[in-house]
């Protein structure tokens, strides 16, 4: 007799990937005793490394054991499974859904999983961060890759589609989140780190990850490193400058300020940057983590995502407001406070627009290309969709209860609004 | 710890944060800077970093709040113009930072003025606002441009590394390099640095070439372990290796005595094999 368990976000290989947000499953019996007898089994962490927790019902409040009683026939019971706050993986298969016999305590099923998380790339083990690195100079391939699409996505012409207006956060995530597809299309473990600029980062700003400049701010790697295949506009290398030390922090608002802007309110938090007034987030700290190199591809926004280093910076631009979120439970898009809810402005930028370049759209005041085509599926989740929306960037953990976008960050919990059962 | 323990924890930071935040800032971009009463302090930032009689460190600080602005995309249209004027005129500043940014900033963005000025100094030294390394990287910003010639030039003379370093960079997606980069990484007496630049450029032009080069260093013992390094981390990644060359490299690759090797080489073993393991 043994069990055989169903995860929703199961990819074609058969691999189970998890984040905070649970996920249904169902359990059932294989060889079972017959109709009209159940056998109690309890589901349970087995890994080393990632941990999850279970519940009947879609909660934030689930448990490392659950005990079930499964039909004797093989009828399907369902439960919910999500990662466990702050015990993500390092790795697929370092988390472990384990069937037991209540009874006897005889092993029924195990299943390798991950708890595939976003996290600070200063504390990435060097075998995360190598994957990572070998995924993203896959992509780039020397030049060649579909990371051409990323670098055209957001260029001088392209700006008021991701800049300067109410959508900069929405388009953002969206950006981040079709690049790290395709690198979990090359490696499905990997996932975009965030560089959390309130603290200094030599793991980071290392020969081994996204390296130092010169003298010349010609950014070096070490031997073998697949940046130094980095090319972008048939230029090998990437131009940075040294604006702060690796053992430094380059001194931007804090996270604690930039969340406390506004006190919860979308208006104030991501007001658009109009020079010479700040702004919100895009402003400061985004606009000043760019500038805190002094010089190189980052420091304008024509040419950041020549540099790599651009996507941890936004990424943690996107972690901020999904941190900022969570704090103020501002995820449903008919809250004021949640996002602009006013007269229409440019579109590209209103809740229910959807966004270039996944949309394909090339009429004025769209660009005149719209390279990349639509949002790639995930093997996990069916959101957004290949032509997402502004909506469809709010509620990326599904708390309002449609689906999930398929990522989380490490520092950033799952929490259903009051009650905390759904 | 679970969510409630955790939204406690955090609250309590963000109830510090508030305590102790400074009374709120203007809300202008440039409020360090002296100007910040100005009408627009922007554009009193623009002239500030224009200005050559003020102290280097308030140029500096108008300087990245003018950069900040810019992320502002549209929002900054209105100052590009005035921007990259200045930008133009401090090119030829007497300050050496403050230039090398300001021709950085034009060159990234394939200024003629910027490439004028970086040309002028490569011909006559005595004009150069930059060093020879340096006014190369910044002409390669411009593929159309004039640096393919001039890298040619620079790696048949005398100049130093970081300048043969940039000119190959230049010359990466150049064809005509075929064999100058196949040169260059076939010999032994070149440095390490231009040799693994080589095979980046070579990998580019002419992958069948590279990969039969690369193979050869890769598996000789005698060779430069950066290079072998380089050579494999580029071979790595090559789309289009034939599954049977891929299978035979690797092979050899697995027999190779790497003991008392660098680090960097035998991890770049290991990653190569691993690819191509069967799963």
């Amino acid at each position: 007799m043994n069990v055989a368990i169903s995860i929703a976000s199961t990819d074609s290989d058969g691999r189970v990937f998890l984040t905070w947000t649970p996920v249904e499953g169902t359990a059932r019996l294989i060889d079972g005793p017959g109709a009209g007898q159940t056998v109690k089994v309890q589901l349970q962490n087995a890994g080393t490394v990632g941990k999850i927790v279970f519940d009947v019902v879609r909660s934030d409040k689930g448990t490392p054991t659950l005990q079930l009683d499964l039909p004797g026939d093989g009828s399907p019971i369902r439960f919910w499974v999500a990662g466990e706050f702050q015990q993500p993986s390092q790795n697929f298969g370092d988390a472990v859904l384990q069937v037991v016999d209540a009874t006897s305590s005889a092993t029924l099923s195990s299943t390798p999983l991950m708890v595939r998380i976003r996290k600070n790339a200063n504390s990435l083990t060097d075998a995360e961060r190598d994957r990572f690195l070998n995924a993203f100079g896959n992509l780039n391939g020397q030049g060649t890759g579909r990371f051409t699409d990323f670098r055209n996505m957001h260029t001088g012409p392209t700006l008021g589609e991701s800049h300067n207006n109410w959508g900069f956060l929405p388009w953002h995530r969206c950006y981040l989140l079709d690049l790290e597809r395709q690198l979990q299309g090359i490696d499905p473990t990997v996932t975009l780190p965030y560089w959390q600029w309130d603290n200094p980062a030599p793991q980071i700003l290392a020969l081994a990850f996204m390296g130092l400049p010169n003298s010349i701010n010609r950014v070096q790697f070490t031997p073998g490193h697949p940046f130094n295949q980095w090319k972008t506009e048939g230029q090998l290398g990437i131009v940075r400058g040294t604006g702060f030390p690796p053992t430094q922090a380059p001194g931007l608002k804090s996270e604690a300020a930039t969340l406390a802007l506004g006190n919860g309110v979308f208006t104030i938090f991501g007001l658009p940057f109009q020079p010479p007034q700040q702004g919100g987030i895009e402003g400061l700290p985004h606009g000043t983590a760019h500038t805190s190199y002094g010089s190189g591809y980052i420091i304008n926004p024509a040419s950041a995502p020549r540099d790599p280093m651009f996507f941890l910076l936004h990424d943690n631009v996107d972690r901020l407001w999904a941190k900022w979120q969570w704090y103020y439970k501002r995820t449903k898009d008919t809250d004021p406070n949640a996002f602009y809810n006013g007269a229409p402005v440019r579109v590209g930028h209103n809740l229910g627009d959807t966004m270039w370049p996944w949309n394909n759209a090339k009429i004025p005041p769209r660009p005149n290309t719209a390279p990349g085509g639509p949002m790639p599926s995930s093997a996990i989740t069916t959101a957004p969709g290949p032509t997402p929306t502004v909506r469809s960037m709010l509620d990326y953990q599904g708390v309002n209860g449609g689906a999930h976008l398929g990522f989380d960050y490490d520092d950033v919990p799952f929490e259903l609004p009051a009650p905390a059962v759904a | 710890m679970n969510v409630d323990d955790y939204r406690k924890a955090f609250t309590a930071e963000m109830e510090k944060q508030r305590q102790t935040a400074a009374p709120s800032a203007p809300a202008a971009l440039a409020a360090q800077d002296k100007a910040a009463d100005a009408p627009d302090p922007l554009a009193a930032a623009i002239a500030t970093f224009r200005d050559s009689s003020q102290p280097a460190g308030a140029r500096q600080t108008a300087l990245r709040n003018v950069q900040t602005a810019t992320f502002a995309g549209p929002g900054f249209d209105r100052y590009r113009s005035s921007f990259r004027d200045a930008l133009r005129a401090v090119a030829e500043d007497k300050n050496e930072e403050l230039r090398t940014q300001a021709l950085e900033m034009l060159a990234i963005d394939k200024d003629e003025v910027a490439q004028q000025l970086l040309l002028r100094g490569l011909q006559n030294p005595g004009q150069a606002l930059v060093s020879t390394a340096k006014a190369v990287q910044l002409l390669a910003h411009d593929d159309h441009g004039a640096a393919v010639p001039i890298a040619q030039r620079i790696l048949k003379g005398d100049y130093d590394l970081d300048a043969k370093e940039e000119a190959l960079r230049a010359l990466a997606s150049d064809p005509g390099s075929t064999g100058l980069f196949a040169d260059i990484l076939a010999d032994r007496s070149q440095p390490q640095q231009l040799r693994s630049l080589s095979a980046s450029g070579l990998r580019a032009v002419d992958p069948q070439r590279f990969t039969q080069l690369a193979q050869r260093i890769i598996a000789d013992d005698r060779e430069n372990d950066e290079v072998r390094t380089n050579a494999l981390g580029a071979l790595d990644h090559l789309q289009g290796l034939s599954t049977k060359l891929n299978s035979d490299f690797a092979d050899k690759l697995s027999k190779l005595d790497l003991t008392g090797k660098s680090d960097d080489l035998r991890a770049a073993a290991t990653r190569f094999l691993q690819a191509r393991t069967p799963k």
